[in-house]
Parts: C-alpha cells; sequence; structure tokens
C-alpha cells in the first residue's frame, strides 16, 4: 500500500526536482547563459499569474498567446479531419483509390512542415492561411492511415451481414462500416492533434504571428531567454493536456 | 425440380501452403418445408457449403438454384445464421433485427416496420432486453437474436451455420424444440 502510494504520488516528484537539479547546475557551469529554473521563474511569472494582459502584439500573457495558437490549431485540425477522413475511407474501401494514390501519400507523409511552409507562404500569399494549410497538411497523415486500416480490418462477418441483406450503399456506409472503423478513426484523430501542436510551433515562428511560438521565436530575438523555456514548458503542458484529452474520447470508442 | 437443387457443387481454398479442396461435387436437394441438418467433423466444409448457398462465395463449379432462379450472389430470400452470429456490437438487439426488417420491407411504413421488429423480438422470448447491447447478452441470448435476424430477412431457406454451438447443454433441446415446434415453418407476419 505504502509502496504503491510511493510510486504514483511520491516518485513523480522525485524526477521532477531531479530535473529541476540538472537544469540549475547546467545553468551554473555548462551553459551560463541558460537561466536558472528561479530566474525563469521570476521573469515569467507575470506571463503566467496574469495570464491575459496585452502590453502588445507580441508581448501578452501566456493565456492569451495559448489561445491564439489553440485557435490557430483547432483550424488547422479540423481543415485536417475534414480532409483526411473522407480520403482515409476512400482508401479503405477502395483498391483502385488504393493503388492510385497510396504512393503518393507516402512519399508527401515525411514532409516536414518547415518545408511545406514556404508553399503556402507564395500559395496563399498571406502568414495566417499558410500557417493553416501547414497545420492541415502535416497533421492530418495519421487520420488517412488509420483511418484506412481500420475500414481494411472490418470483420468479414460485418461486411457479410450487410451483403446478405443488400444494404444500399449508404446503409451499408452509416450503420456498419463507420461504426466499425471509428476506434481506429479515432486513434488517428489523436495522433494528428498531436502533430498539429507540434506544428504551430515551427508555422508561428517562420510567419511570426502572435502565439506561443512566435512569442518563443521572438523572445529568441530579444535574448530573453527565460521566456523561451516559459514558452517551451507551456508547449509541453498544453500538448500533453490535449492529448489526454483526446485519449479519452478515443477510449469511449474504443470500449463501445 | 426440388426447391433447392445443389448440383455438382466444388469448393477450394488456395493459400500458401498449397491448394485444398474442401468440397468436391455436393448434390443436395431440398423440398419446400423440409429440414435438413449437416453433420461433420469440423473442416469438412460444413460453413463453405452454407456460404455457396447464401451466395457470399461463388462454387468453382457446379450450380445451386433456388425456386427455379440460379444462386448469384448474397440476399435476404437466403437468411443467414452466422456461425458467430455477427451481430453488429454498436447496435442494440431492436436495431439489429431492425436493420433486416428495413432491409426487405422497403416500402412498408415506419410504424408497421416497427411493430414488425417487435414481434420478431418476441418471438424469440427478447422483449425485455430489446434495448441492450450484443455484449449485454449471454450468448444464448446472442444467438436468439441471430435468429429473430435470420427470420426477419422473410427467407425462402434459413441457412443456420451451428446455432447451436454457443448453447449450454441443457438448454439446447428446450431451445430446438421451440424454435423447430412454432417459428421455422410459419414466420410471422
Amino acid at each position: 500500500m505504502l509502496r504503491g502510494s510511493m510510486a504514483r504520488f511520491i516518485l513523480p516528484f522525485l524526477g521532477l526536482a531531479a530535473v529541476l537539479v540538472l537544469w540549475t547546475v547546467v545553468s551554473q557551469t555548462l551553459a551560463t547563459d541558460l537561466p536558472s529554473p528561479w530566474k525563469t521563474w521570476t521573469e515569467s511569472k507575470r506571463y503566467i499569474l496574469d495570464p491575459f494582459f496585452k502590453d502588445g502584439e507580441m508581448n501578452q500573457g501566456m493565456g492569451r498567446l495559448a489561445f491564439y495558437s489553440l485557435v490557430r490549431v483547432a483550424k488547422g485540425y479540423l481543415l485536417a479531419l475534414a480532409i483526411g477522413t473522407p480520403i482515409g475511407f476512400f482508401l479503405g474501401l477502395s483498391r483502385g483509390f488504393h493503388s492510385a494514390f497510396d504512393p503518393i501519400i507516402q512519399f508527401l507523409r515525411p514532409i516536414s512542415p518547415l518545408a511545406w511552409l514556404p508553399l503556402g507562404l507564395v500559395v496563399f500569399q498571406k502568414s495566417e492561411p499558410a500557417a493553416i494549410f501547414t497545420i492541415a497538411l502535416c497533421a492530418m497523415w495519421p487520420t488517412v492511415i488509420n483511418t484506412a486500416v481500420g475500414v481494411r480490418g472490418i470483420s468479414q462477418d460485418y461486411l457479410n451481414v450487410g451483403r446478405v441483406l443488400k444494404l444500399s450503399r449508404f446503409k451499408m456506409m452509416t450503420k456498419i462500416i463507420i461504426p466499425a472503423s471509428l476506434p481506429y478513426v479515432f486513434t488517428g484523430y489523436r495522433l494528428s492533434l498531436g502533430l498539429a501542436w507540434l506544428v504551430i510551433v515551427a508555422a508561428e515562428m517562420l510567419t511570426g504571428t502572435p502565439g506561443v511560438g512566435g512569442f518563443l521565436w521572438q523572445e529568441y530575438n530579444s535574448l530573453v531567454y527565460s521566456h523561451i523555456i516559459l514558452s517551451v514548458i507551456t508547449i509541453g503542458a498544453i500538448g500533453f493536456v490535449l492529448d489526454r484529452l483526446m485519449g479519452a474520447v478515443e477510449a469511449r470508442f474504443k470500449s463501445a | 425440380m426440388a426447391y433447392l437443387e445443389v448440383r455438382g457443387a466444388e469448393k477450394s481454398f488456395t493459400t500458401a501452403a498449397g491448394t485444398t479442396r474442401v468440397l468436391g461435387g455436393v448434390d443436395l436437394s431440398l423440398d419446400e418445408g423440409e429440414f435438413v441438418a449437416v453433420v461433420g467433423y469440423s473442416g469438412s466444409g460444413k460453413t463453405t457449403l452454407v456460404s455457396l448457398i447464401g451466395g457470399l462465395m461463388p462454387p468453382d463449379a457446379g450450380s445451386i438454384i433456388l425456386d427455379g432462379a440460379p444462386v448469384t450472389g448474397p440476399g435476404p430470400e437466403r437468411g443467414m445464421v452466422f456461425q458467430q452470429y455477427s451481430l453488429l456490437p454498436w447496435l442494440s438487439v431492436f436495431e439489429n433485427v431492425a436493420l433486416a426488417v428495413d432491409a426487405v420491407n422497403p416500402r412498408v411504413p415506419a410504424g408497421e416496420r416497427k411493430r414488425k421488429t417487435e414481434e420478431f423480438i418476441a418471438l424469440v422470448n427478447l422483449t425485455d432486453a430489446k434495448w441492450k447491447r450484443p455484449r449485454e447478452l449471454s450468448g444464448g441470448m446472442r444467438q436468439r437474436v441471430a435468429v429473430a435476424r435470420g427470420l426477419a430477412m422473410r427467407p425462402k431457406l434459413l441457412l443456420m451455420d451451428e446455432p447451436f454451438s454457443a448453447s449450454t447443454r441443457s438448454r439446447v433441446p428446450r431451445f430446438r424444440t421451440s424454435f423447430y415446434g412454432s417459428g421455422a415453418s410459419t414466420a410471422p407476419p
């Protein structure tokens, strides 16, 4: 009992303490430009304790900056789902479609957001749509691939029920194919959300738009290194929360 | 000619390990109202025969004719009760049966279809469980849902693949009697 609670509650704090100690030691010895944990806190606390202040376009509380980033991610992510889900279903349902487009998808998938963004800027001329385009393009692949795998993996028994009943294409989709593949689709959605959040930082850094990533890059250019750490921690915390939220949604569909 | 005529049906399956001939020239004649049980060891081709008659796969050779029409694919006039029941786990008992009722009665008004669905569920004594999902049911109850769904197809022929394999031994005789005694020969309206 004691061992169990030790492992659950005390060890994570010990791990955190070890990282803070290592950070302090490194900041005092190896990399003296790296702010110590305490310095980071004193220089950053306003951004956390007063999260919605706004002194200028790029000097705002973390709550505001995170909100801008989250809205941008939400747009790109929803676009990714809107495009990726149907493509995934087509890939899973049609052998011909799979043969035609799978090689292209495998080729496009590993391309970094840093490569897409300039192209987005060329096409859209503005940084905001370019950023959303980049997020959507990078984040949609897990949705595409998991949906396709889920559709292709549907038990032949379920499909046979539909065949014997001579269900229409529409009923086959709504009654059998979509519900049977939902657990895979939502695994794709969770992975896509993680990717969308990874891409936002790169997109904001390159376009200089207000948001956590844009703030990070600006503070690097202004030599306020403690704010880089503040941004990194904020990005990590939000990414963690997003993943947990999507994980809970996914678990609901797995048990259904 | 009999109601169901299977003539020289053959089926082989090819895997990496080689070709296995499962059915080598099966003949079967069934008259209307007749009941036939096919018995054999596992692997002897019972499921394959059911799948051929059900039209889920074509025979390599031979012909299958039901009521004068050759079998070319699956259809509700050859209702099937699958080996693992194949109930759709995301649908309730009612919705599973309704799927079949709606499929074979597309022009019937919704209220009438609902009434028919409830009749088939009542026929297998599952009215109290009609909003449950398959995973909340016992093996025997699932099997009764599958039978209700098979009957709901209003089939000319009901194909059942090991329909009693999941029943407890003690319940099999009772269920067999009630099923073959009441439901099978005269399906409800």
